[in-house]
């Protein structure tokens, strides 16, 4: 209903304005003007609009009229408004701050949240990372024993002791931990031996303790391999160690390390395997 | 130093986003009137357009984060304050606890009392002529005159061009005017200038 109206005074109201070009202000009539008085109070004429309107309302007592109807109704609804209590804005912002701190401690919240989950995460990475690397570390010791002895009958990952040793490198940047034999080669034949053997303790899970020693030429492991009742054939060799050879060992001065109920060994190696 | 009095409503809320509160606080300043004034024609109690006017402006501050600038922010005043009021004359009808019609009318002081009632009076009854008209036209008088929209606001904030604003405004303007003619006893010795002349 009020759409067909609309439709219907919309087309009225453009009738009533000139047509193009035609911009003689004499050129509106009564009802021109009438459709045109909204415009002109409400300030939405346009200049050629107000001209026309305060030309006609010199000579037209009966437009005069119907615009003073309009301003009088104006002043009506302009009585209206209604002041708001003068303690409104103050609560308006009052709860607008309370909101914004509510905000502001959950975002602080928030970012609380993110932070310990960052840290969270890098402790999960860097426990992880860390764990990785020992396990690296670990499985290189276990290539540098799986390509040094091949007669080991199985993988001997190691750690270094830390009882007297200092850490040494011995093979292209594997580790291992390594150290002289304290007191050096001890057995008569070996007396000679320059440099003294070395000796490395061994963990694992086959093999819990025992020694490597590293033999200055062939004929230095030729001669441990005697002392061990070993064949040795210019290639590193693995004894179990038993009592007897422990005992070899012993005269050897080397010092037995590692612990536990496992299988225990010794490998000899020749400074030139090394 | 940022002048917030200088800047443009968009810019203030935008700003109101960022939880600038002074930048609100300038729109607050600035339509805390308009506001009051649209809940008061609907809930027609100071108290209750007041608490309105201030569930409206809370809206208002809340949106402002993930306002996108869809529209001006006036328009964006008007329908946060428009469905504050509707939303609380709604529960206060389903309550039924609280007169609706209990207007307060502020005093102005230049006038004398007896002026200040016969305005009062006056009021009234303009309400209740606009109650009359239809929403359509209720709503172009409501934001014109009290919301001081221009044209092309009221025809983003309705929802219709510019030419079906003018022609309901002045549809609006006529039915008031007539209904007014009728309710208004006129005493020609009043120099209230309440009176409107007579229409050949």
């Amino acid at each position: 209903m009020t759409d067909e109206r609309d439709k219907r005074e919309n087309a009225q109201s453009d009738a009533a304005r000139p047509q193009k070009g035609n911009t003689d202000v004499g050129n509106y009539c009564c009802d021109d003007i009438r459709e045109l008085l909204p415009e002109y109070i409400d300030g939405e004429a346009n200049e050629e609009v107000t001209a026309a309107v305060e030309t006609h309302m010199k000579t037209c007592a009966g437009c005069r009229r119907q615009l003073d109807e309009l301003l009088w109704l104006r002043t009506r609804l302009s009585e209206l408004k209604a002041e708001p209590p003068s303690d409104m804005h103050g609560k308006i912002m009052q709860s607008v701050h309370s909101d914004a701190n509510a905000v502001r401690a959950g975002r602080r919240r928030r970012l609380t949240r993110i932070l310990a989950a960052a840290a969270v995460f890098v402790l999960v990475v860097g426990s992880v990372f860390t764990i990785w690397r020992v396990g690296f570390l670990s499985q290189t010791f276990d290539n540098f024993s799986d390509e040094a002895a091949p007669g080991a009958e199985a993988e001997v990952p190691g750690k270094p002791d830390k009882n007297d040793f200092s850490v040494g490198d011995v093979e292209d940047g594997n580790f291992s931990g390594g150290a002289q034999a304290p007191g050096g080669m001890a057995g008569e034949s070996l007396n000679q031996a320059s440099p003294p053997a070395e000796v490395f303790a061994l963990y694992g899970k086959d093999y819990d303790g025992g020694y490597v020693i590293y033999a200055s030429d062939s004929a230095e492991a030729k001669k441990l391999a005697e002392l061990f009742d070993a064949e040795y054939n210019d290639e590193p060799f693995t004894v179990q160690l038993t009592e007897e050879n422990a005992e070899v060992v012993k005269s050897l001065g080397a010092q037995h390390f590692g612990s536990g109920t496992g299988e225990q060994c010794v490998i000899v190696y020749v400074n030139s395997v090394k | 130093m940022r002048r917030y009095r200088e800047l443009e409503d968009r810019e203030l809320y935008v700003l109101a986003g960022k939880l600038d509160e002074a930048a609100f606080e300038e729109l607050v300043t600035r339509y805390e009137s308009f506001v009051y004034n649209i809940a008061f024609g609907v809930l027609k109690n100071a108290d209750d357009a007041a608490d309105a006017a201030q569930n409206a402006f809370l809206k208002l501050w809340r949106s402002a984060s993930g306002w996108r600038g869809e529209c001006e922010v006036k328009t964006w005043i008007y329908r946060i304050a428009k469905t504050s009021s509707l939303d609380a004359a709604r529960l206060r009808a389903s309550s039924a606890s609280v007169p609706l019609d209990e207007t307060i009318e502020v005093e102005d002081t230049s006038l004398t009392p007896e002026e200040n009632v016969e305005r009062a009076e006056t009021a009234r009854i303009v309400r209740e002529a606009i109650a009359e008209l239809p929403e359509a036209y209720r709503e172009v008088i409501e934001l014109r005159e009290l919301g001081e929209m221009s044209y092309r606001e009221i025809a983003e904030a309705t929802g219709a061009d510019i030419g079906t604003v003018k022609s309901r405004l002045s549809r609006a303007r006529a039915e008031l005017c007539a209904i007014l003619k009728k309710k208004l006893l006129y005493d020609p010795d009043d120099g209230t200038n309440q009176r409107p002349p007579s229409s050949n």
